[in-house]
């Protein structure tokens, strides 16, 4: 299935619940997604998990004060039906942007959260509120909607340093839930996968890497099937510490976090590892083209960089290139400079840009520009 | 009123362990008619927690009140009932503030009833309105406007609306009267809930809705709710003006 058999499926539940479904009331719920690109919007029914009551828990199922960072007014919604259907007491504020302005900060004083929950980057525009004391008091963090990025949950961990990090797959288009890391035994983007979805890889490559299909029944009688749901990942075949048989691998948005041209494979994770060693570099973002050369295509990669210290050199811009060159996989076993010396890849060039990079609702990387 | 239901929750609010809000105004007095009022600023100076008298699952909500913001705390349990809109197989909720529209589309949960969540975004709202053939509305004035003629375009008639608001000018909101057989005005402050209604009319009467005590001091309305509420309502001056409440 495709985003628009996704729309079909939708209108075709709405219809069910309007003609009446065998599923209780308080177990239903109306997702709205966003229209994107001239797109109208999709409207799904659906049945919502009992077992996400736990997600909004504290470790262990405890009582939890939650502050909920969502956008759409009716993910909110799908918050407080789940904090109602906790068999412990849970309370949730769902903020508003709006919210984030003066006074913000004794609301946090006053409400005394524990955990957040949501969109992290929306998160992060709250950090400024939070008094030491307050951000001493976050035990949890549980994200969603997207990737946690380097930099976000370096400043995560810093601001909050009594919180554990967990997260939770979803997409609205999915009717929610997909899979959660909630058990401390997974890295990051890796989730354990609920008996109410089925996962698989389409496609996959030498290193199991494909799209993401997603199945799931969202009311009896109604499912999406095979659903491509634009994220590339690997099922990971090996029983975790925790019980779960299998886990999946989050890999990245297809070609926005993962891309692969011309024998390479250009890696978000892989960028972060190298660009670590560059302490001075506060943020990145990587341009990749295809190129024409002597009648021969190959691709084209720009190292753009943002350091609070200014613009670097000449020599430090080739010093970042030779380095990067050197040390950035994009196969099994070969690095990027091995595939320029190849005649695949031109030469890496580094920018450095006047400005930091403006952050969007994802945390986008590596891009690839069409010619 | 039931006087007894209103003495014994002011029994209950007197001796709670939970909080002495209620207690450090009234110091002693527990006759009902004679107990000491609060308003707004009695919550926007005592935080949240120190006038919590219940701990139960809920929403909590930030409420504005000009330059300055204070908590108001609903257990699910109050929120169902409360009376903020009419029985009907599909509400739309489309309001103004996002907090109260969260509580509102709750509300039709505990009230069994699925709501559509109104998004922000008019037209969004008005595409899944028209897909869900939504046959009630509860809003307020300021959203209605907004959303008034995009009802007008539904082939399915939207049969009730319910405005929630803290102010009504009858004779101006007698423009939306053409769209819905039943109109009602709901008197509520985020914080008391609703209180009073009345059928949309150039001159509204409004009723005080179960479980409510409405009063007039000082040409302002006094709330009292007699069910324990995470902060309970009692002698509650609003800044509501008793002319518009056209008593019944």
């Amino acid at each position: 299935m495709e985003r628009s058999d996704i729309a079909q499926v939708g209108a075709r539940s709405v219809e069910a619940v309007i003609a009446g479904v065998p599923v209780p009331t308080d177990r239903l719920l109306l997702r709205i997604t966003s229209g994107t690109s001239g797109r109208e919007p999709v409207m799904l029914a659906t049945t919502f998990a009992a077992r996400a009551s736990s997600d909004a828990s504290g470790p262990g199922g405890s009582e939890s004060t939650t502050l909920c960072f969502l956008g759409r007014r009716s993910a909110r919604l799908a918050h407080a039906l789940v904090v109602r259907s906790a068999s412990v007491p849970l309370t949730t504020l769902a903020v508003d942007l709006s919210d984030l302005s003066e006074g913000f900060a004794d609301v946090i004083a006053e409400y005394r959260p524990d955990m957040l929950y949501g969109f992290p980057s929306a998160m992060a525009q709250a950090f400024p509120f939070f008094k030491p004391e307050d951000a001493r008091r976050i035990r949890v963090i549980l994200t969603t909607g997207e990737s946690i990025g380097e930099h976000l949950e370096t400043a995560m961990r810093r601001t909050f340093p009594n919180a554990v990090v967990q997260e939770l797959y979803m997409a609205s288009d999915t009717a929610g839930h997909i899979g959660a890391r909630l058990c401390p035994h997974l890295p990051k983007h890796h989730f354990h996968i609920p008996e109410f979805v089925t996962v698989e890889i389409d496609e996959p490559d030498e290193t199991g890497v494909g799209d993401i299909l997603i199945t799931k029944e969202l009311l009896p009688g109604i499912a999406i099937e095979r659903y491509r749901i634009g994220d590339l990942g690997r099922i990971i075949e090996a029983p975790c510490a925790c019980g779960a048989a299998r886990s999946l691998e989050f890999v990245g948005r297809k070609g926005i976090d993962y891309m692969k041209l011309f024998g390479a494979i250009l890696r978000r994770e892989e960028f972060d590892r190298v660009m670590r060693y560059f302490g001075f570099v506060d943020d990145y973002r990587v341009d990749v083209k295809r190129d024409m050369e002597n009648g021969l295509l190959r691709g084209d990669i720009t190292l753009r960089v943002y350091s609070k210290r200014g613009a670097g050199t000449p020599a430090l811009r080739e010093e970042i290139a030779r380095r990067v060159s050197e040390n950035l996989f994009v196969t099994a076993n070969k690095t990027l400079g091995a595939l320029v010396s190849e005649g695949r890849f031109a030469p890496l060039k580094v920018e450095f840009a006047d400005a930091p990079f403006s952050s969007g609702h994802k945390d986008i990387k590596i891009r690839l520009h069409s010619q | 009123m039931s006087h007894a239901a209103m003495q014994s929750l002011i029994r209950d609010v007197a001796r709670s362990e939970r909080s002495n809000f209620y207690a450090a105004v009234w110091r002693g007095e527990t006759e009902f008619s004679k107990l000491p009022m609060i308003s707004r600023e009695h919550l926007v100076r005592t935080p949240l927690p120190e006038r919590r008298y219940k701990e139960e699952k809920s929403l909590v909500k930030i409420v504005r009140d000009g330059g300055a913001a204070f908590l108001s705390e609903w257990c699910f349990e109050d929120i169902a009932c409360e009376a903020y809109g009419a029985r009907s197989k599909r509400p739309m909720v489309f309001m103004t503030d996002a907090h109260e529209a969260i509580e509102k589309a709750m509300w039709c949960y505990e009230r069994n009833m699925l709501p559509l969540m109104g998004e922000k975004d008019a037209d969004v709202a008005a595409f899944t309105a028209a897909r869900y053939k939504i046959d009630s509305l509860i809003t307020d004035e300021k959203a209605l406007e907004i959303f008034a003629p995009r009802i007008e375009g539904f082939s399915e008639p939207v049969l009730d609306i319910s405005i929630i608001g803290s102010s009504f000018d009858g004779a101006a909101l007698m423009r939306f009267a053409h769209l819905a057989p039943r109109i009602r005005l709901v008197l509520a402050l985020p914080e008391t809930g609703a209180f009073a209604e009345s059928p949309l009319s150039e001159s509204p009467r409004f009723s005080a809705s179960d479980g409510c005590v409405v009063e007039t001091a000082e040409d302002v309305l006094v709330v009292s709710k007699t069910r324990m509420l995470a902060t309970p309502i009692v002698r509650y001056r609003t800044a509501i003006p008793s002319h518009m409440y056209g008593a019944q």
